[in-house]
Formats: structure tokens, C-alpha cells, sequence
């Protein structure tokens, strides 16, 4: 190492400022190292995970598992708590949160359910297609969705400090089977689930299905790219 | 006698079970040990030897014939008294039908189990009913029919303390019964490959004497839910 610092001695560059650029380097690469070993072990982990949503999180109607795709971390690793905790799935009527209690007691601990997060946060957020029969008009929905916008955002990003996630990128029937629990009170009922007995309130908003097929539309033209962190 | 050693007897018709699988380990696993016995020392004693050459045996001469054919009889006499002892048990627990005190609703799905109970009018499918995921409560001493049915694929509803193991089949109700000896809380287990969450949809049931029994229903009975939550 000494002919480096003799070399640099020579230029511009001070060995301080090498010492300091080097450290940096180093702490650089291991924090890069790090991550990196989070998302290997999350991909593996996140093997179990595609037998429904699918290798690039797209997601699968007839496996009733959404696209989780680019979702924030904090969401899912919040849902994985969620459904772990039995906050969210173990209701005798929640056929697709059923399915999910018991994958997420296949995470064993916090570390695992992070790193499976911040995989799935870093895959590449797809394009649902549309798949309801009936489309809702979003014209009309825009002004239900002024109700959600307050927390979910104007432009669907969601907001970490709301507890709201993005609902841009999520498929069509996932919102709407989402939306019909929250008023059965399917989900969002269950001990220990803060947040959704606000989302019951906030659905009721709703008066019949065409509005919720409205609400729908309109959240399919939204972009929310600013949110999506 | 073995299985009461490994996992208590819970219901009225284990004991039959235990009985059944006692003799068939035994009548089983003695000429199991025997042939094994017999056949390790065979070799041991018949191993090659300096200065002796190797008979060959075709085995179909009546000398040799005679050993496997003597053993066919004991084969048979076992079989008929296993056919006999297990019809007599598949009888007892599956075709015949006791009535019953209470009715419980069984219901699988991919993964999970859901049982809906009758509430206090002790009646299934009213207003009152109770429904519990991955928990079913029952009382002790108390003949309950269970109606089994599944939302998706084949499952099975394994209660290992009852010795109870019935297939649930999509699209059909399949009426059984069982009746608890002893107040406790067991595993509930699907016995049947339904998929990838298969081995992570265990349940329990929890036995209560008569009194706890009535308490918990009372309690849990959606008239009784709503009216605290109005409060």
C-alpha cells in the first residue's frame, strides 16, 4: 500500500483525503454487501411466495394472491405481521387471507420477514390487466376516491405515515374482493387490526357496487409514482 | 395398549381403535421378528465354509415347498380375524350413527379450518350459531354428529386423540360422529396432501366439561358479542 500513498503524496490528493476516500469505499461496498445478502436470502425465502403470486410477484386470480410486486417494504413486512398475528386472514369467510396465515407463520422470524420485504419491494411493479366484467366509470369515481385520497393520496402512492399503501399496480379484483370484505367486515374486524376498522368506516362511504366499481376505475388511472418509496 | 402409550384415548369408540391396531401389531410384527430372526441367523449359519461346495435348491421339491406353504395358514387365520376385528370397528364408528346431542359444522379449506357451532338454542344453522377459525369447542361426555365439507380440494379431518380420521371431499357433506371421554386440548390435523400450506394448517379442539362448555357458548354466541361491543 505504501507506493499508493508515495503515488498520491506526489499529486494533488492528501493521504487524509485518501484515507477518508478509501473508508468510504469500504463502507460503501459493505453496506452494498450487506443488502445484497438481504436480498439473496429474501429471494430464496420468496420461493414459497411464487407457488401463487408468481415468480415476478404478478400476482394470480385463481390462487386469490394479488400482485405484490414493487409494494413498499414497510407494507408488506407490515401485512406479514398482520396476517402472522392473525390481524388479518383468520376469518372464517377470508377464503385468500386464509391461505395466507399459514405462509406467513412459514417466516420465522423478523429478520426473515425483512428480507423477504425488501425483495419483494425491489422486484419491478407490473401492470395488472383488467379482469371485472363490469368497468366502472372513473369519472364518476373520482369523486369517491376523494374520500381515499386522504390517505391513500391524490395520486394513489400511499402514505407510510397514514399505514396506507399504494393502490396503484394492484389488480382489479383484488380491490374490489378487498372492498367487499372491508363492508362484510371480513377484513379489518379482527383483534388487534388498528387500522382497518378505519378502512370498514371509509368503505362505507361507498352506498352500492356501482360506486365500488367507480372507485376502481378511477384508481386504474392513477399513476402515484412519487409515492411508490 | 401401544397407541394409549404414545397418545391418550379421548373418545368413546379410541379404545376399539387402540385394540385394533394392537392386534394387528402383534400378529404383524411377532412373525415379522421371527422370519427376520430366522433368516439373518440362516446366514449367519450357512455362510461359506473352506472345503463344503454350495448345494443348489430349485425350491419347488415338497421338502422345501412345505415351509412356505405351512406359513400360508397362520397368513390366513390373521387375516380373517384382522378382516373381522376391522369390520367390526369400521361399523361401529363409521356406519353406524348414534344420535346425537349437538351438531357441529367442519369446514376445510386451503389452509385452514373453520367449525361453526351451535349457539345457545343448541341448534346448527340459526341465527346464534358460532364460528371459530382453527379452534373447535366441544363438551366432554356429549354425542356430537360433526357435518364435514370442503370449499376446494380433498382434506382430511384427523383428530388423533379420537383416533378419528375422515376424508373431506369437495362438494359432498359427510355426516360422522364422535363422542369425547375427557376434557383437554388436542390437535386437529388435515391428513391429507391439499397443497403447499398443507403441513401449516393444524388446528386444535378443546374438550370442556359440560359447565365450561355452556359458559363459552354463552359467551361467544353473537347476540352476546354484539351486546358487550354495544356497551
Amino acid at each position: 500500500m505504501s507506493w499508493v500513498f508515495k503515488r498520491f503524496s506526489r499529486s494533488v490528493v492528501s493521504p487524509s483525503v485518501l484515507c477518508v476516500f478509501l473508508a468510504a469505499v469500504f463502507l460503501a461496498a459493505a453496506s452494498s454487501a450487506q443488502d445484497g445478502a438481504d436480498l439473496g436470502k429474501g429471494k430464496a425465502l420468496f420461493a414459497l411466495c411464487t407457488q401463487c403470486h408468481g415468480v415476478n410477484g404478478g400476482g394470480n386470480a385463481d390462487a386469490l394472491a394479488p400482485a405484490i410486486a414493487g409494494l413498499p417494504a414497510w407494507y408488506i413486512e407490515a401485512q406479514l405481521v398482520k396476517f402472522k398475528s392473525g390481524q388479518r386472514g383468520l376469518h372464517a369467510q377470508d377464503t385468500g387471507g386464509l391461505r395466507m396465515y399459514p405462509m406467513s407463520r412459514w417466516l420465522q422470524s423478523e429478520e426473515e420477514q425483512k428480507a423477504v420485504s425488501a425483495y419483494v419491494a425491489s422486484l419491478p411493479p407490473v401492470s395488472p390487466n383488467a379482469t371485472l366484467a363490469q368497468a366502472g366509470d372513473p369519472a364518476k369515481g373520482q369523486a369517491y376516491y376523494a374520500v381515499c385520497s386522504a390517505c391513500h393520496g391524490p395520486d394513489g402512492g400511499g402514505n407510510q405515515g397514514m399505514g396506507a399503501p399504494p393502490l396503484t399496480g394492484l389488480n382489479d379484483w383484488y380491490l374490489l374482493s378487498s372492498i367487499q370484505k372491508y363492508k362484510k367486515s371480513i377484513r379489518g374486524s379482527l383483534p388487534g387490526d388498528t387500522l382497518g376498522p378505519a378502512m370498514i368506516g371509509m368503505v362505507a362511504t361507498l352506498p352500492d357496487e356501482a360506486a365500488v366499481l367507480d372507485v376502481i376505475a378511477h384508481i386504474q388511472t392513477l399513476s402515484g409514482p412519487s409515492s411508490q418509496e | 395398549m401401544i397407541l394409549d402409550s404414545l397418545l391418550p384415548s379421548a373418545s368413546t369408540y379410541a379404545a376399539d381403535i387402540n385394540q385394533l391396531f394392537d392386534v394387528i401389531t402383534l400378529l404383524v410384527g411377532i412373525p415379522f421378528l421371527v422370519a427376520s430372526f430366522l433368516f439373518f441367523s440362516f446366514i449367519f449359519r450357512f455362510k461359506a465354509k473352506g472345503g463344503q461346495k454350495a448345494m443348489y435348491i430349485t425350491g419347488t421339491e415338497h421338502q422345501y415347498m412345505k415351509w412356505i406353504h405351512r406359513a400360508h395358514v397362520p397368513i390366513l387365520v390373521f387375516d380373517v380375524i384382522i378382516v373381522v376385528m376391522a369390520v367390526n370397528v369400521w361399523y361401529r364408528v363409521k356406519q353406524d350413527l348414534p344420535e346425537a346431542s349437538s351438531t357441529v359444522r367442519v369446514i376445510a379449506q386451503q389452509w385452514a379450518w373453520s367449525f361453526v357451532h351451535p349457539g345457545p338454542d343448541n341448534v346448527l344453522d340459526t341465527a346464534d350459531d358460532i364460528t371459530t377459525v382453527n379452534e373447535l369447542h366441544v363438551a366432554a361426555n356429549t354425542l356430537y354428529h360433526y357435518k364435514l365439507e370442503s370449499l376446494d380440494v380433498l382434506h382430511n379431518f384427523s383428530v388423533p386423540v379420537f383416533r378419528l380420521k375422515q376424508d373431506a371431499i369437495p362438494g359432498r357433506i359427510i355426516t360422522g360422529w364422535f363422542e369425547p371421554t375427557m376434557t383437554g386440548t388436542f390437535d386437529i390435523q388435515c391428513a391429507e396432501i391439499c397443497g403447499i400450506g398443507h403441513g401449516l394448517m393444524p388446528a386444535k379442539i378443546v374438550i370442556e366439561s359440560s359447565e365450561q362448555h355452556a359458559a363459552w357458548v354463552e359467551q361467544n354466541s353473537p347476540f352476546a358479542v354484539a351486546a358487550l361491543a354495544a356497551n
